[in-house]
């Protein structure tokens, strides 16, 4: 098997990955609305009794 | 289509097919190149090259017909048979396919478990999103319907490629997207698969970001991971179906990258055809390139920035020296069949990056008509509809538009990528970090990172700052990807919290990247419940109503396709509705002046032979509109037969 994750590790590569979780939060905030929209659409096509998405197309 | 008529259409795309794979895989054997990626990539390669040359060339003929494409496709077969070298190749097919099954086996069973089925379950849906999306949906991309695929349903309809009088003066630029796409309409005289014209570049680009994370050193399971990433740009995902040429270059740009880096990374090649191979594509990928769409140039510099960087600067030329004589002395040892069919593929090569912009400069003085070309101020070529600058001021202003589009928050992401960059989740949440740990990290990171920017900014010095133009950075967030992958060998496997907190946010950004795709941002699930309601023959650009003025659904439901329609309609108005899904409508462009007398205008119809006028709102000049409302009001000789379609000679 290919060496990945700890054959030859770097300790500071954990910042990175610190870093990345913020800027998901960061990106998500203007971005998941629209990400889930569709899905959301079928999810309510499936369970009508969901409130209406405001993200929707 | 009848049951029979299909079966025959689809078995001369099945034999156009078998001829094309057939030469790729011929060629593919001449061409070493001692890596599994790279060699896939090359495959993938070679198969859109010869389609585009096959189409290009029979299309040129004026014998761009279903049937005749079986012939040669079947005619080609048999001449490959009966020449013994050739027929000896295509016996060791079937030990190439082993080998090639041998290298798959190989990678995947390099991936981790986790991955294993993260893959399994990453390829399934998008095979399901593509089929989905291609099968469902008519195109609906406004560049799309304005030119590209006008192009493509006037060269299915009359069988060959050439100019036609129209509005639309972007017929002109460089169409080698619009030849492999019409591979896709040409056999079933119908656009109902035209969208997956876009796959083999999106297959491209992934082989390709893989070949490239390999070069950099990553492991499998990571260089895998990193063209996963790219895979799923949002961009990239909602162009690739978007019957647009954006995907092609960006697969050429990286392809090219694949191939510099590995040519760039190597001491000394093992086997001295590995560099004649690496060059030889190279030449190729960037002429079908330069066939394809212009700014391709634009993206040179930076490519040639990171040949410089990559061997080191003092040893670039001596390296690439030795690189060319290694090719050199490989071309010498090739047999004289070999060397010739190169050299033909090579010609067919030049060919197909330079006809159009030949083509423009015999017919109008001007290579890049329509286009003019001024440098800082300076006319370069002034003949054009349109300008194209190269200006620092230009610079500025596109950077700017980056920057406030820059983190997608404007908006959701839409084919056009009006507020948006498009690049998605995995670019701004795990992406951008990895490049900066890559930069300050790899030493072999830095040359590719500058070439993109340099890349970035040679295009940003040149292209019109309208709010559609972030479909020209498609390739851009491959660095990213690339940077990710380096990244991934880097973090450490305890605690065990890290690679799992790693797994799952790379899984969701990219499940989030998808999600976000499944139906361009712009569908609505009621729209696609109306869709398909209809058979897939039935399907319409012109009754997808995203964008779709009602003229246009009205210019099928009421003008009869057995009769010319005449059209007008702006130099960004949408033509390609019109023609039909199955090409049957005939097209005549009828130029009306915003002061014509009513009996000028109908006398104008007549001469082009058409009783039918088709304008709508958004699409023909208003004024134009409103002249030949006013004529139709007067009822002299127009008469409004339906909303933005007119007609002359009523009781005929």
């Amino acid at each position: 098997m290919s060496s990945m994750w700890g054959d030859k590790p770097r300790p500071g590569a954990v910042l990175v990955l610190f870093a990345s979780l913020i800027a998901l939060a960061w990106y998500g905030q203007g971005q998941l609305i629209y990400s889930l929209a569709f899905l959301y659409q079928v999810a309510q096509a499936i369970f009508p009794g969901l409130p209406v998405s405001q993200g929707a197309p | 289509m009848s049951a029979p008529e299909l079966a025959l259409r689809l078995g001369a795309w099945l034999i156009g097919t078998v001829f094309v794979l057939a030469l790729a895989a011929l060629i593919h054997r001449q061409l070493p190149l001692g890596r599994p990626a790279l060699s896939a990539a090359s495959l993938f390669l070679l198969v859109t090259f010869l389609t585009t040359l096959f189409v290009f060339l029979v299309g040129l003929l004026g014998l761009l017909r279903a049937d005749s494409l079986a012939v040669i496709g079947f005619g080609g077969l048999v001449l490959m048979a009966a020449i013994p070298a050739w027929r000896r190749s295509l016996l060791q097919i079937p030990r190439d396919f082993s080998a090639l099954v041998h290298d798959l086996r190989r990678f995947w069973s390099s991936l981790p478990r986790w991955l294993q089925a993260f893959s399994a379950a990453a390829i399934l849906v998008s095979v399901l999103r593509f089929a989905f999306l291609i099968w469902a949906l008519p195109p609906f991309v406004w560049d799309s319907l304005t030119y590209h695929l006008t192009n493509v349903a006037h060269w299915t309809q009359v069988g060959k490629i050439e100019l036609f009088d129209t509005p639309v003066l972007r017929i002109y630029t460089p169409a080698n997207y619009e030849v492999l796409a019409t591979w896709f309409t040409v056999f079933l005289h119908h656009d109902a698969f035209v969208e997956a014209a876009g796959l083999p570049a999106y297959l491209l680009a992934l082989v390709a970001v893989y070949a490239c994370a390999r070069s950099l050193g990553c492991s499998r399971p990571a260089s895998w991971m990193g063209a996963m990433a790219y895979a799923s740009t949002p961009a990239l995902l909602l162009a690739t179906t978007g019957t647009k040429n954006d995907p092609h270059i960006a697969a050429y740009y990286l392809t090219s990258l694949a191939l510099l880096l590995d040519l760039a990374g190597k001491r000394r090649a093992a086997d001295p055809r590995q560099s004649l191979s690496s060059l030889f594509l190279l030449a190729v990928t960037l002429l079908l390139a330069a066939g394809t769409k212009a700014y391709i140039a634009h993206l040179l510099p930076g490519l040639a920035l990171i040949a410089l960087l990559t061997p080191g600067m003092r040893r670039a030329l001596p390296h690439w020296r030795e690189r060319l004589a290694e090719a050199a002395a490989a071309w010498g040892s090739l047999g004289a069949w070999t060397r010739r069919s190169l050299a033909l593929l090579l010609l067919g090569a030049v060919l197909l990056g330079g006809y159009w912009n030949v083509r423009n400069w015999v017919l109008t003085g001007n290579p890049f008509y329509p286009y003019g070309v001024n440098i800082e101020g300076t006319p370069i070529f002034s003949e054009g509809e349109r300008t194209a600058r190269l200006n620092f001021a230009r610079l500025a202003e596109n950077l700017e538009r980056l920057a406030h589009k820059f983190g997608d928050a404007a908006g959701p992401i839409e084919p056009d990528l009006p507020e948006t960059t498009g690049w998605g989740w995995f670019f701004y949440g795990l992406g951008l970090a990895s490049l900066v740990w890559a930069l300050l990290s790899r030493r072999s990171f830095p040359p590719l990172a500058f070439g993109f920017l340099l890349s970035l900014l040679v295009l940003m010095l040149s292209i019109r700052p309208s709010p559609f133009n972030m479909r020209y950075l498609l390739w851009l967030p491959a660095a990213a990807s690339l940077a990710y992958a380096c990244w991934l060998d880097d973090l450490p496997s305890r605690p065990r919290v890290l690679p799992i907190v790693a797994r799952v946010a790379f899984s969701a950004a990219l499940a989030l990247n998808l999600a976000m795709t499944l139906n361009y941002n712009r569908v609505s699930l009621d729209r696609f419940g109306l869709v398909l309601e209809r058979p897939l023959w039935e399907r319409q650009a012109a009754l997808l109503k995203l964008n779709m003025p009602s003229e246009y659904e009205h210019a099928i439901l009421f003008a009869p396709a057995g009769e010319p329609l005449g059209y007008n309609v702006g130099s960004n108005g949408f033509i390609y509705p019109l023609f039909r899904a199955d090409y049957q409508q005939r097209l005549v462009y009828v130029p009306v002046g915003a002061f014509d007398d009513c009996g000028y205008i109908a006398a104008r119809m007549r001469e082009r032979g058409t009783r039918y006028l088709f304008v709508a709102e958004g699409h023909t000049p208003g004024q134009i509109i409103s002249r030949v409302r006013a004529c139709a009001q007067e009822g002299d000789s127009l008469a409004e037969e339906s909303r933005g379609l007119y007609v002359i000679d009523v009781g005929r």
